[in-house]
């Protein structure tokens, strides 16, 4: 890339830098993703089996349950606190019985710790190697692709397949709760972790919304209503002001 | 087979004490309230865990990888937005400065950066070209002794507070 470079900016000497809007990202709120976020806390004690109506929120929410209920053990958003105390999945009751017990829920995790444990392996491997004085580009880009994917934690079974996975009979008489704390890879953080939290120190929807460029009206993916694009608009750009800046090239 | 030295276990119980001590406390309310978590963040600063992979000259610890991936996931544990903002400040935010940067470079920016003092981070990913550094259209255009940047980048972590930015950007629209 001869025609790259890169430039270090100094935000309290350079004028001509905007700020889009926070992006809300999943993961890093631990379970925001959605348009009508369960409220935490309150959402799961609301949840409480036996209480018909204490249900209906929790009916709304993720059938494997909210991760921050549980000490994120559950939710693929966050994927990296296996352990906890008295989780969802062990509290809550489906059918007559605790959710953690009906089979479907048993694939699930099993898969999740599957992955977990994989991405794991692979994260400490390409770092040993690393410190080793090899080259690991390969094993560095092959542990991103795969954390990644599968974030952490979402099924390694595609929807609708028939393939079950059998239930570990160490993470069944362990509870899950007693395996080791698998977490997610520091070195390729998943995606899903590889955002901090783009806000402002006053508070969240702090910032100065993006113009970038001209659309015509009815056309910005904002307008669109599609979530994924809509998030690419919020951002911060660098842009025609700097060239009043005192310094704008340093190293 | 992963096996971890002694003074890796070590490291990695020191880390869990402080996670469970204090990130683990904070971690919902920050979530919650969607903030920068910058208490946190200085103290992981003033706790070294910053600069495991730079240097003792510039305030770091001169650890290998495997230790550094230890702290963040023992810290991951604790809180993912925390994790991820010491991610990107210990890796990629201050990388290139100590990699690139002169001396003059890093005694102003890594050092501080390092002690959690200054917020750093990376800026490549583009609306159009995600993290394809071939493919970014951030142009650096270069104007007497000085360059103007244009272009616009996205997902860049901790962008809101961050108080140095190292941009991607291309100098010219020919070659690759």
């Amino acid at each position: 890339m001869k025609n790259i470079a890169l430039f270090l900016l100094d935000r309290s000497t350079m004028r001509g830098i905007t700020l889009g809007k926070a992006i809300d990202k999943m993961s890093v709120r631990a379970s925001v993703h959605r348009r009508d976020p369960p409220r935490g806390r309150r959402g799961a004690r609301r949840a409480s089996p036996g209480r018909r109506d204490r249900r209906r929120r929790e009916d709304r929410r993720d059938p494997l349950g909210d991760p921050r209920d549980d000490g994120g053990d559950l939710g693929g958003a966050r994927p990296c606190g296996i352990r906890g105390g008295r989780p969802l999945r062990a509290r809550a009751r489906r059918l007559r019985k605790p959710i953690a017990e009906h089979q479907a829920i048993g694939f699930k995790l099993a898969d999740m710790l599957t992955s977990l444990h994989a991405a794991l392996l692979m994260t400490y491997q390409a770092a040993a190697r690393l410190d080793a004085g090899r080259v690991v580009t390969r094993e560095a880009a092959m542990t991103k692709l795969f954390a990644s994917r599968r974030r952490c934690g979402s099924p390694t079974r595609r929807p609708g397949s028939s393939r079950r996975t059998a239930w570990p009979t160490s993470i069944r008489s362990s509870g899950i709760s007693g395996t080791r704390d698998s977490s997610c890879p520091a070195a390729a953080p998943p995606r899903s972790c590889a955002s901090s939290s783009s806000r402002s120190r006053l508070g969240p929807r702090r910032g100065v919304r993006l113009t970038a460029g001209r659309r015509s009206r009815g056309t910005r993916p904002e307008e669109r209503g599609d979530a994924s694009t809509r998030a690419l608009l919020e951002e911060f750009k660098v842009g025609e002001q700097l060239v009043t800046g005192r310094r704008t090239v340093e190293g | 087979m992963i096996t971890f030295t002694p003074e890796q276990e070590q490291f990695r119980k020191a880390v869990a004490r402080f996670v469970d001590a204090e990130v683990v406390p904070a971690a919902e309310a920050i979530d919650e309230r969607a903030e920068f978590p910058t208490k946190l963040f200085k103290r992981i600063g003033e706790l070294g865990y910053l600069g495991l992979r730079y240097p003792e000259a510039y305030g770091g610890a001169g650890a290998d990888m495997v230790t550094y991936c230890l702290f963040a996931e023992e810290l991951a544990r604790g809180s993912l937005s925390v994790a991820a903002a010491a991610a990107m400040q210990s890796l990629m935010g201050t990388h290139f400065v100590y990699k690139h940067g002169s001396e003059d470079l890093r005694r102003r920016y890594l050092v501080p950066a390092l002690r959690g003092d200054l917020i750093a981070t990376f800026a490549l990913t583009e609306p159009n070209a995600g993290s394809d550094v071939a493919a970014i259209t951030h142009a650096a255009e270069r104007r007497g002794d000085r360059y103007v940047l244009r272009g616009t980048k996205t997902w860049v972590t901790s962008a809101p507070v961050a108080d140095l930015l190292t941009v991607a950007a291309k100098t010219s629209t020919s070659g690759a």
